[in-house]
């Protein structure tokens, strides 16, 4: 996929009063995730093709 | 029925008394809506207006529902020459109360063909919104700098 032809389904944006270091915090550490996504657990590894889960609670 | 062309959601921290109220009082609106002023009367039929800090009117049009707490919805179209060949599209705010939060769903629809005022209002909505959820729940509105908006030249 040519990353410059492709067109989102769904865009969304917010501002949020926070920092880039913060937010970026909050979106991969899954200690953080839990308090705000269901209580999911997102781990992922940060590297391009790294793998991303996200864990329920059970 | 067509899809609306611009759909927004959020949640707020906040009671759908108080939105309401944020979402229709000037004086409220001017904290966190680039500095803008709503006008209206707030009945089915009135003028509805934004108006700048200056006085003048960014954008006009008509209410065309108002059923406080939960649903508001009104037509604008901004009156720069820049949509000149434009029509006031059809903005519907729909408030529902789950527990100590308010979900909010924003739609607008009915704008031109290649409306340009479309890519306008996709890009003003969101900062509006996330500044108006900012504000009922800490007080403090964004300040939210033009330039973030990267709106078409």
């Amino acid at each position: 996929m040519n990353i410059a032809n492709f067109k989102p389904a769904t865009v969304y944006t917010i501002y949020i009063a926070s920092t880039p270091e913060k937010v970026w915090e909050a979106l991969t550490m899954s200690e953080f995730s839990r308090k705000y996504f269901f209580g999911n657990s997102v781990e992922i590894d940060l590297r391009v093709g790294g793998a991303s889960t996200s864990t329920g609670r059970n | 029925m067509p899809k609306p062309e611009f759909i927004y959601i959020t949640y707020i921290e906040t009671s759908v008394e108080k939105l309401w109220h944020v979402l229709t009082d000037g004086d409220f609106t001017e904290r966190y809506w680039f500095g803008a002023r709503l006008r209206s009367d707030w009945k089915v039929g009135s003028s509805f207006e934004m108006v700048r800090s200056d006085g003048t009117v960014s954008d006009a049009g008509k209410v065309v529902e108002c059923d406080p707490p939960r649903r508001l919805a009104y037509t604008f179209v901004n009156q720069s020459d820049r949509y000149r060949n434009e029509f006031p599209a059809l903005a519907t705010f729909v408030l529902e109360s789950y527990g100590k939060l308010v979900k909010l769903t924003l739609t607008q629809e009915g704008f031109a063909e290649g409306s340009k005022f479309l890519d306008g209002i996709s890009k003003g909505w969101p900062a509006i919104l996330s500044s108006l959820k900012s504000i009922l729940e800490t007080g403090r509105p964004l300040e939210i700098p033009y330039a973030a908006l990267k709106l078409d030249a």
